[in-house]
């Protein structure tokens, strides 16, 4: 034994290399714990402070108070856009909701992105807001352009967001004009997608929207447009490529919306479902 | 000098995260993580190459997404090792060099990347390397020639070999 001890003692470089190698296989290996995210948690939280000082650089003060108080009427503006079309649309289906759906109102927190995902792929982003200001796990994350992605860390300060580029970043859409539902997720080398069935009814430039469905993302918020059509699964389904809204390049400010609206959102639903039901 | 080079590398890691991101082209941008890593690495060897590169690599994953932590710990490992243990036998004087290292290096790094990111499927990892890693490659290159000549231009002269004092 002190013989193996020597020989580590000697060759420090191969055993720190063996040691670090089989910390990272194992931390590749297994799902995350809660201790590893505890970890996460913690170092965002403590490096988020310089992070937001750095992240000023590129930005000129006078102009970032002005754009945020913009930004936030526009995406106002814009929800309440949103709204109004799937409710112009649903009422030809179900015209005792009208009222119900106008009476609607999202609040959300407005936050600016102070850090990104230094890897190869662009998955992750950090946001200057956390606990402190009601930010919660898997609250739904948008732009003035359409969704982002959703909250999955959440720290006192600070948030990581994974955005829609993540593969692990799943949502439920519809196509707006058709009422089409399926499930959008990015691949790898092919970028953000739409999976249907064969016969669903779809073509290119159609809307693409959240369906509501899962609880995360309220429905009729912009995803993106069909820019390509293909066959897949040896022709069983259909793969919509869709061109997301939000320009990732130019991400500054990013609003979450809260648990509030989710919860109104699904109690709306819920009377939806009742009054259909009453009506037949 | 190991806390130097800690500092370094944590200024590295804050500027990729926040500033880095401004001097993109098309999603191509320079890795500031890598060249300083491999500066460390140069000039204090393989050991201090090895800590230095898991702690930012794990540091890096820890900000991306979870199913991918322990990939650029991985990485970052293997080019603290290789480039230490070639720190004896490499001419630092030469910025050409240099510039070798470096983009070898970061192509190592990359390639080892995206096998294991895409689950070890070759045709995958070949179409990320090709459309991103070798272009970021030369805009590392660029920017790590940029940073030799701000701190060895001097009296006409650049000598890389002032990074490196002994």
């Amino acid at each position: 034994m002190s013989r193996l001890f020597s020989a580590f003692s000697v060759h420090k470089e191969i055993t720190a290399l063996f040691l670090a190698v089989a910390i990272s296989t194992v931390f590749l290996s297994i799902a995350p714990q809660d201790q590893i995210r505890l970890s996460r948690t913690a170092t965002v939280t403590i490096l988020s402070p310089i992070q937001d000082i750095f992240s000023f650089i590129p930005s000129f003060f006078g102009l970032r108070y002005e754009n945020r108080l913009l930004r936030k009427d526009l995406v106002q503006l814009q929800l309440m856009n949103a709204n109004m079309e799937e409710s112009l649309l649903e009422n030809t289906r179900l015209r005792s909701l009208l009222q119900l759906k106008k009476q609607n109102k999202y609040s959300f927190i407005s936050s600016e992105v102070i850090a990104r995902d230094t890897g190869r792929g662009f998955n992750t982003i950090v946001i200057n807001t956390g606990r402190r200001d009601q930010v919660k796990r898997y609250m739904a994350v948008i732009t003035t352009e359409g969704v982002l992605g959703r909250v999955i860390e959440v720290g006192p300060v600070s948030s990581v967001v994974q955005l829609l580029t993540d593969r692990n970043c799943r949502i439920s859409g519809l196509v707006q004009r058709s009422r089409e539902q399926g499930t959008i997720a990015w691949q790898q080398n092919r970028g953000l997608g739409l999976r249907l069935p064969l016969r669903a009814d779809i073509r290119l430039g159609d809307k693409i929207v959240t369906s509501g469905l899962g609880g995360t993302f309220p429905p009729g918020l912009t995803v993106g447009r069909v820019s390509q059509i293909a066959l897949e699964d040896r022709g069983l389904f259909k793969r919509a490529s869709i061109m997301p809204h939000v320009d990732l390049n130019r991400l500054e400010e990013v609003f979450v919306i809260t648990a509030d609206t989710l919860a109104t959102i699904e109690k709306n639903v819920a009377i939806e479902r009742f009054q259909t039901q009453a009506g037949n | 000098m190991i806390l130097k080079h800690i500092g370094l590398l944590l200024l590295a890691f804050i500027i990729q995260s926040t500033v880095v991101e401004n001097l993109s082209i098309q999603d191509i941008k320079p890795d500031f993580i890598i060249i300083i890593l491999i500066y460390v690495s140069l000039s204090s060897g393989s050991l201090v190459g090895v800590i230095l590169g898991f702690s930012v690599g794990l540091l890096q994953d820890f900000y991306g997404p979870p199913d991918n932590l322990g990939l650029n710990a991985l990485c970052k490992t293997l080019v603290g090792f290789g480039v230490g243990i070639a720190k004896e036998g490499l001419y630092k004087d030469s910025l050409f060099i240099l510039i070798i290292t470096i983009g070898g290096s970061f192509l190592a790094h990359d390639g080892l990347y995206h096998i294991i990111n895409s689950s070890f499927s070759i045709e995958h990892a070949l179409s990320q390397f090709l459309s991103i890693s070798l272009l970021s490659a030369v805009y590392t290159i660029f920017a790590s020639v940029v940073l030799i000549v701000l701190f060895t231009y001097r009296r006409g002269q650049i000598n890389a070999r002032r990074l490196f004092p002994e």
